[in-house]
């Protein structure tokens, strides 16, 4: 039996398993059936925001509504666009005042299975709460409402589209015109934003044809020891930091992957030296977290800082086992970063074994999500439907 | 037998109401008083407010915008005093906001229920400039007032900006060159934010001086902001927002009396300086 076969019998077992157990008491309990297939466990739900239709609509209606800027110009999804996997094709993001973000918009595909959010904070581990990052936060300014929270709270009350549906989200609430209301519905709404139906989804649940032999080749390299790529994007999310229904155990993956080395010492650039501004502990410099490869096709450019344009350029710098700058104000080695991960050793490809990684990676791109209505702006849906009329 | 020796039932209630009433009238004396505490934020010595430009060189000036802070752990001689319950404050925390209109804030001042006895007394004022650690890491959306405001969260640290000090730095034709903020609160903090163990620099400065409480006089606490709003050369960004390897940081914690590397109070922030707290009768 090959490596790769010991692994698809692995994965087949863990299927049975989820299959057989956490599906039984899985999401029908919590009021919302979360769309996955049979043997993907659910999204682990908190018991202080428990899933429900109303508030997935209402969710998705504050997600799109610009009523959540302070000038009226920018809602979430101005930086999380549903075509891009909810990203933006930006290197780093630009808020609503017009002031350029250190970091890219990172993809909201499977956000509800991250251990941690962002791209490196040990602290932030609830969706709800991480919304309060781009509304609040002034270091840089995103939506641009700290402060605020009292016109916001108003314009809630008075918007038609949103008013209506904060009542429906939450009826036994004398007030429902709350912040705690308003960022649990978008995390609930964040958490529908499941991905599990691209080709490498069919094909492990029997659509073998599903896959081309360049891409199953591809797969083969991607979980091979030859590469590593598995050990940080693993598991059926793609990713090390992953939570899910029946998960106890918590994995925080941060992981230097020597895309710098400014100083010899492993430092990242000041603008950003990733864990390391959060915990301050040394070994942290340069940790980010590994974001899910699922859709990684659409979400260029890539890294934190979006530094890398394109995924055939990520491949070289993973094979090189970091990346040399030989110009520009961060010139440094990082594949000789002494704070690198033990995992990004470097490695070598033939031109046919990059372009099956390649094509891999494409697989994981899932068209019905990057589609799917109920993810779709709702009030474009409303303003086509009154053209129509 | 003698009857004087026999306790009159009557007589016995008598007394003790009596001493009941002495109890009450003792314990009124002892009622809370309650103070008014209130900041009045100086610099080079006078008093300054919303809106003021002060000079920092021939060719620099800061407008001073916005200015906040949390205080907890108030002691007067080392007796605990809790506030009054209001929209700026819970029994063992409160907000002060010195500077309204045009400034985003409105000037509200909590109260302390002080000791009757401490009135008329000098007495040696202690507090902590902060959160406490317990409510530092709480959810800002679910928090009573005044932990609710989002202004004073600092959702990228899981905590509280502890102090929030605003304004522009302007040339010498007054005109901005760069947005100045100072936000101190604690930093290295560990662990999920749902269960923070503990921050690795608290940086909650402390407060320690000799006041006169007067009975329907307020306590005005003076703090000086001349370190704060000086630029630290070579910051890209003035003043001190948090950042590991911000510049602007360690002078501005050293002037609030902070260890930089431990965010421990190594000082306090106002004793440096001569002026004096709280009003005679």
């Amino acid at each position: 039996m090959t490596d790769l076969h010991t692994r698809m019998a692995l994965m087949v077992g863990v299927v049975a398993l989820v299959a057989t157990g956490w599906w039984a008491f899985g999401p029908k309990e919590q009021g919302y059936v979360f769309d996955v297939p049979q043997g993907i466990p659910p999204p682990h739900v908190p018991d202080d925001n428990p899933m429900t239709d109303a508030k997935v609509e209402l969710g998705r209606y504050l997600f799109y509504s610009k009523q959540l800027s302070i000038n009226g110009e920018q809602s979430c999804a101005s930086c999380h666009r549903q075509e891009l996997a909810f990203t933006d094709g930006r290197p780093t993001a630009v808020g609503t005042t017009g002031e350029v973000h250190f970091r890219g918009s990172m993809t909201l595909t499977n956000a509800g299975y991250a251990q941690r959010l962002t791209w490196a904070s040990s602290l932030v581990d609830d969706l709800a709460a991480q919304a309060l990052l781009p509304m609040f936060g002034e270091t840089p300014v995103e939506l641009g409402l700290a402060g605020k929270e009292d016109v916001l709270m108003q314009r809630m009350r008075d918007d038609q589209a949103l008013a209506p549906r904060f009542k429906a989200a939450f009826p036994d609430d004398k007030d429902p015109f709350t912040l705690q209301n308003l960022t649990h519905a978008i995390a609930c709404f964040e958490r529908t934003l499941v991905s599990f139906d691209s080709p490498y989804d069919r094909y492990l649940q029997g659509d073998f044809k599903a896959l081309t032999d360049e891409e199953k080749k591809g797969m083969e390299l991607f979980f091979s020891e030859r590469t590593e790529c598995h050990h940080c994007h693993n598991g059926f999310n793609f990713s090390a930091s992953t939570d899910h229904t029946g998960d106890i155990a918590v994995e925080e993956a941060f992981h230097n992957t020597g895309l710098y080395n400014v100083d010899g010492k492993g430092a990242y650039p000041k603008v950003d030296p990733g864990l390391y501004a959060v915990t301050r502990k040394p070994a942290d410099m340069g940790r980010f977290r590994a974001p899910t490869l699922r859709n990684v096709a659409v979400t260029a450019p890539y890294m934190h800082d979006g530094s890398i344009a394109t995924l055939d350029d990520v491949i070289d710098h993973y094979a090189n086992g970091g990346r040399h700058l030989q110009s520009g104000e961060h010139v440094g080695d990082g594949s000789k970063s002494p704070l690198k991960s033990d995992f990004i050793v470097g490695f070598a490809l033939k031109a046919s074994e990059k372009k099956a990684l390649l094509a891999f990676l494409r697989t994981l791109t899932d068209d019905t999500f990057l589609n799917d209505p109920r993810f779709a702006d709702p009030y474009a849906a409303t303003s086509t439907s009154a053209a129509a009329k | 037998m003698s009857t004087s020796s026999t306790k009159n039932p009557t007589t016995g209630w008598t007394t003790a109401a009596a001493g009941l009433l002495l109890l009450m009238l003792g314990a009124g004396c002892s009622q809370p008083v309650p103070t008014t505490l209130q900041v009045q934020p100086t610099y080079k010595g006078a008093p300054v407010g919303c809106g003021d430009v002060l000079s920092l060189d021939d060719k620099r000036q800061f407008r001073l915008t916005d200015l906040r802070l949390f205080v907890h752990d108030v002691r007067v001689d080392g007796d605990k005093v809790v506030f009054a319950s209001s929209d700026v404050a819970q029994p063992h925390v409160a907000l002060l906001t010195p500077l309204s209109a045009p400034c985003p804030t409105t000037a509200l001042s909590p109260q302390l229920q002080l000791p009757a006895s401490v009135v008329g007394k000098a007495a040696k004022l202690q507090l902590t400039v902060g959160v406490p650690f317990d409510d530092n890491h709480a959810n800002p959306a679910i928090a009573q007032p005044p932990l609710k405001g989002t202004a004073m969260h600092w959702s990228w640290q899981a905590g509280y900006k502890f102090v929030r000090l605003e304004g522009h730095i302007l040339d010498d034709n007054g005109q901005k060159t760069a947005p100045a903020r100072v936000h101190i609160g604690s930093t290295a903090c560990q662990g999920p934010m749902s269960a923070v163990s503990h921050c690795d620099q608290p940086n909650r400065p402390r407060v320690a001086l000799d006041v006169v409480v007067a009975k329907d006089a307020p306590l005005v606490l003076q703090l000086p902001l001349d370190q704060l709003v000086v630029p630290t050369a070579g910051d890209p960004k003035p003043g001190c927002m948090g950042g590991v390897d911000d510049v602007g940081c360690p002078p501005v914690l050293q002037a609030v009396g902070l260890d930089v590397r431990t965010g421990q109070a190594l000082t306090t922030w106002a004793s440096t300086q001569a002026a004096s707290v709280g009003r005679t009768p």
